[in-house]
């Protein structure tokens, strides 16, 4: 039985507490998401409110709501391909609306870890290089450093001129430090990767 | 008054006035702030679009760090800083499976004992009278529109030191000045932050979004924190 039908036969039942499709099926996609969430897909009865007030809904392929939709009905590869997983900016306006309190935003940090896990090709390369080159400093310094950042994130998109005018002024206010500040102790902070690694 | 302070990366690179002219505010209203010594990012919108565990480790270390250094409250003027160490105290404190994932991580037990506050909290932390008694200019010739942004205010159920769609504790802290802050529907909208590098129109879209309702309300000010 796929997710779908899973999802139908129970649907029909009216009887909430028998919605927990991964009771029932035990789909080890599903039970990873819940593992790191906390919460069942399932429990989203797509109304769309998150949707509505989604900042980010008009430059995405996918409605938010339509991303879990996917999940909920199997089709995993579809969400973790989703543009949106990758623009969703983390505003949590959706999880705060939400009226089955289901915690989307934190759902969408999900589908990014899994589909990282699972070398998923998104067309968001762009911010992913942006997270990559991000947390490279951090795991580095202990702190994030802007300058070594954007190189970085210069180097893995080859978008190598946008905003360096910015760069001269920033450098004469003292915003912008060339050399990155290291933290005493980095190796407390580099361990902290062993997870993601 | 005696803080605990953790200035995050931005106010020590491109958010460095904001680091500035609070020190000097504070230092007029005579609190002190020790920063955390030693402290490490918060790993910001990143750490949490990348794994789980590693989102909630990055501030337990500052958390723990803090709290070995004697202290029990500490100041996050940054909101993706005050975010995430408050989710973090959040999940430490209500999630059993997330804490020793990160207690394993940090190879050391994680103690609660910490609160964080936000400036607005802050502020109010400090006493609205308190702080009204050392004004010296009144600034009735402003007109400012509080803008909290996403983080201060989500997820209710952890920040939840105001109302999510309509807070009004930093109007409170802008009017004892003297001005009347204004009224105006974006004030918990998102401006897009995270995305600011990778896609910068998207981040131009939304916050020009709010400037011009911004702007035909006279406003001629907008205040963040
Ligand atoms: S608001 Fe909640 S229940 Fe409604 S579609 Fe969005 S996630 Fe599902
Ligand atoms: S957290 Fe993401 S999905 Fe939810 S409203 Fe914000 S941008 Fe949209």
């Amino acid at each position: 039985m796929y997710a779908g039908e899973c999802y139908k036969q129970i649907g029909t039942s009216g009887n909430t507490e028998e919605m927990k499709m991964h009771e029932v099926h035990k789909d080890p996609f599903i039970e990873e998401l819940i593992a790191i969430t906390g919460q069942d897909p399932a429990q989203c009865y797509q109304c769309g409110k998150c949707s509505a007030g989604c900042p980010v809904r008009e430059f995405a392929e996918d409605a938010p709501n339509r991303v879990v939709r996917y999940v909920q009905l199997g089709f995993y590869d579809k969400a973790l391909q989703s543009n949106t997983v990758w623009l969703c900016a983390g505003c949590q306006t959706c999880s705060g609306r939400c009226p089955k309190d289901f915690h989307l935003a934190q759902f969408m940090d999900a589908m990014r870890e899994m589909g990282t896990k699972r070398h998923i090709v998104t067309k968001e390369k762009k911010t992913v290089a942006f997270h990559e080159s991000f947390l490279d400093q951090i795991k580095w310094n202990g702190r994030s450093h802007e300058f070594g950042m954007v190189l970085e994130y210069k180097l893995k998109t080859m978008d190598l001129f946008k905003d360096v005018d910015l760069v001269p002024g920033m450098l004469s206010r003292g915003k912008l430090s060339i050399l990155p500040e290291k933290i005493k102790d980095g190796n407390s902070v580099k361990k902290l990767f062993k997870e993601k690694e | 008054m005696n803080l605990g302070y953790y200035p995050g990366c931005s106010l020590e690179g491109s958010a460095k006035e904001f680091n500035q002219s609070l020190k000097a505010t504070l230092q007029a209203l005579e609190v002190q702030l020790s920063e955390i010594d030693d402290w490490s990012c918060c790993g910001a919108s990143s750490a949490h679009s990348a794994n789980h565990l590693l989102a909630l480790a990055l501030p337990a270390r500052n958390l723990l760090l803090a709290k070995k250094q004697g202290m029990s409250e500490i100041v996050a003027p940054c909101a993706a800083c005050y975010n995430r160490l408050a989710v973090t105290r959040h999940e430490l404190n209500n999630n059993e499976t997330a804490r020793k994932g990160v207690e394993d991580l940090l190879e050391t037990p994680y103690s609660d004992g910490m609160q964080i506050l936000n400036l607005v909290q802050l502020f109010h932390h400090i006493g609205l009278p308190v702080i009204k008694e050392k004004i010296k200019r009144q600034m009735s010739f402003l007109k400012p529109a509080c803008y909290y942004g996403c983080l201060l205010v989500r997820p209710n159920n952890i920040t939840g030191f105001d109302d999510a769609e309509h807070p009004t504790a930093m109007e409170q802290v802008v009017e004892i000045t003297g001005t009347k802050a204004v009224d105006w529907n974006f004030k918990v909208e998102c401006c897009g932050a995270s995305h600011s590098i990778a896609h910068t129109k998207i981040v131009e879209k939304l916050s020009k979004n709010k400037l011009p309702p911004a702007r035909c309300a006279t406003r001629t000010s907008i205040c963040g924190s």
